[in-house]
């Protein structure tokens, strides 16, 4: 499942920003603001999220998971397993 | 040579609101950016960049054709040579193009002062992206470098992500009506006009947080979070209306939204979205926390029903409603455009950290606003911080208090209390007491 959400998220990011997950996936630790996301991209990122694990609520995240796709990841992880992120 | 490429549906959604803006004694549907760089460019570059530009996008010489064969633009090749306007104080020059015509058959227009540029263009050919981005290659095309835009292409101004066939579009264009059925029933709130024409002079007024923006900032992240910016400006903007502009229904705001794919230019054209986001009377003025988290779901809701791609799908068919219908769509039976307050969330200024060798010390935005409703707000961040520019025609300028609004606006920004139950250390930790703001500082007249 950790496996599935992780390739997700990178997924949808890659698509929101422009670059192919593989080029995504050396830069987990760059900040999303620096990837070219904003709050329009974010809810698009967030949703596409929700569609792709047919999650049945809206995420809501917490600051500190927006920072990088790592931390991204870790976070919606945390909600959609209710594990602590790592 | 005469060559003629076919107008986009946004570029007819700008003809009507140019036709309703120039029906009111103004100069038609503009946007200008005023670069603020000390020193600027020299003329020597800047002419040798707006020859080459001029040489390389004939299309910005283009005349509107609205006829049986449909809205289209036509042009010559080569195109005539474009000059920039020299001399004086860059914000008297400023406001002086952006009340007058463009001049000379162009659809953009440049001036220059030793403190900076400014651009005013037509908004029905291109929007403020695209020129962004025409500014920010104007060093390399100086250089001897190339436009690289294929305007010419089919397809180059319309939207990418849109369905090609008609039924899958008609399909999505009609997904719009659910999402704003309700905003068409409930009551909206708008500046009262004053009876007499705006005769095209606009009231501006320029808000700079500077260090402020930090503490904006903080209570953003404690309200909406992080990437949360845009509803708590709307939510701020909304309390600022009200307090200042009187109650009378719900606020619209038709955010405008670049529809760009990432990494794609389109420099030439007219390529944004709307979200119409609503925030209910009083709900602003009640907790303006929580009027921005609502609005932060809006949003999102809007987002989750496609609405950014049907209206931009829908505004595709603005070719075959002729000007009557297509203003009734846009101004609900009124001229101008059917919301509270025109709105732009510009982020962060899209321009290198060195412009022709020089650093950019400052962006402003400026459009020209139809009569209804008659005022504008544009968000924005730039070297100075976070910003906001209120823009009003004479007309409803009269009616509301814009340098009230501006330090409302300010006061709702940085120092009205938020709502309950929210940590302490989201305020400034000397925030005054919510009384109300200070006097508003100068206004100036365009």
């Amino acid at each position: 499942m950790r496996t599935r959400i992780a390739s997700t998220v990178l997924t949808a990011l890659a698509e929101q920003v422009g670059l192919t997950v593989d080029d995504l996936a050396v830069r987990t630790d760059d900040r999303l603001d620096s990837l070219g996301l904003d709050s329009h991209g974010l809810m698009r990122v967030l949703l596409d999220i929700e569609r792709a694990l047919d999650l049945q609520v809206p995420l809501d995240l917490a600051d500190e998971a927006l920072n990088t796709p790592t931390t991204l990841i870790a976070g919606v992880t945390g909600v959609v397993v209710g594990a602590a992120p790592r | 040579m005469i060559a003629e490429i076919p107008a986009s549906g946004a570029d007819v959604f700008h003809q009507l609101v140019d036709r309703g803006i120039r029906r009111s004694g103004g100069p038609g549907s503009h946007g200008q950016l005023i670069i603020r760089c000390n020193p600027g460019p020299t003329p020597a570059a800047l002419d040798r960049a707006l020859q080459r530009l001029a040489q390389q996008a004939p299309l910005l010489h283009a005349r509107w054709l609205g006829d049986l064969r449909g809205p289209r633009w036509r042009f010559a090749l080569p195109a005539p040579a474009l000059r920039a306007e020299s001399g004086g104080e860059l914000d008297l020059l400023a406001a002086r193009h952006l009340k007058s015509d463009l001049a000379d058959g162009w659809l953009i227009r440049f001036g220059h002062t030793p403190d900076g540029l400014v651009a005013t263009w037509d908004h029905r050919l291109i929007d403020a992206r695209g020129v962004m981005g025409l500014i920010g290659i104007l060093p390399r095309l100086a250089a001897g470098g190339n436009l690289d835009e294929a305007w010419w292409q089919t397809g180059y101004r319309e939207p990418s992500d849109l369905p090609p066939s008609h039924a899958e579009r008609g399909r999505l264009a009609r997904s719009l009506l659910p999402l704003i059925r309700q905003q068409r029933l409930s009551r909206i709130w708008k500046p009262r006009r004053s009876g007499a024409h705006g005769g095209g002079s606009y009231h501006t007024i320029d808000l700079s947080l500077g260090a402020d923006t930090a503490v904006l900032d903080a209570r953003i992240r404690a309200t909406t979070g992080r990437f949360g910016e845009t509803a708590f400006l709307l939510a701020a903007l909304a309390a600022a209306l009200e307090a200042r502009g009187g109650l009378g229904g719900d606020l619209l705001f038709p955010l405008a939204v670049d529809i760009r794919a990432v990494g794609q230019a389109r420099l030439l054209s007219n390529h944004h979205g709307f979200s119409m986001l609503t925030v209910p009377e009083g709900s602003a003025t009640a907790d303006l926390g929580n009027a921005a988290r609502q609005l932060k779901m809006a949003q999102r809701t809007w987002l989750a029903g496609d609405g950014v791609r049907a209206m931009a799908a829908s505004l595709s068919y603005f070719h075959y409603l002729g000007p009557r219908r297509g203003q009734f769509e846009i101004g609900n039976r009124m001229s101008g455009v059917w919301a509270s307050c025109l709105i732009a969330n510009t982020g962060q200024a899209r321009l290198p950290d060195s412009w022709f060798g020089h650093a950019i010390t400052g962006i402003d935005h400026r459009v020209t606003v139809p009569d209804h409703p008659g005022l504008a707000a544009i968000f924005s961040r730039d070297a100075r911080g976070a910003g906001v520019t209120l823009m009003a025609t004479a007309a409803v300028a009269q009616q509301l208090d814009l340098p009230a609004v501006a330090a409302e606006l300010r006061f709702q920004l940085i120092e009205r209390g938020l709502s309950a139950g929210l940590p302490a250390d989201g305020l400034p930790a000397d925030a005054p007491p919510a009384d109300g703001p200070p006097a508003a500082g100068p206004v100036s007249p365009a």
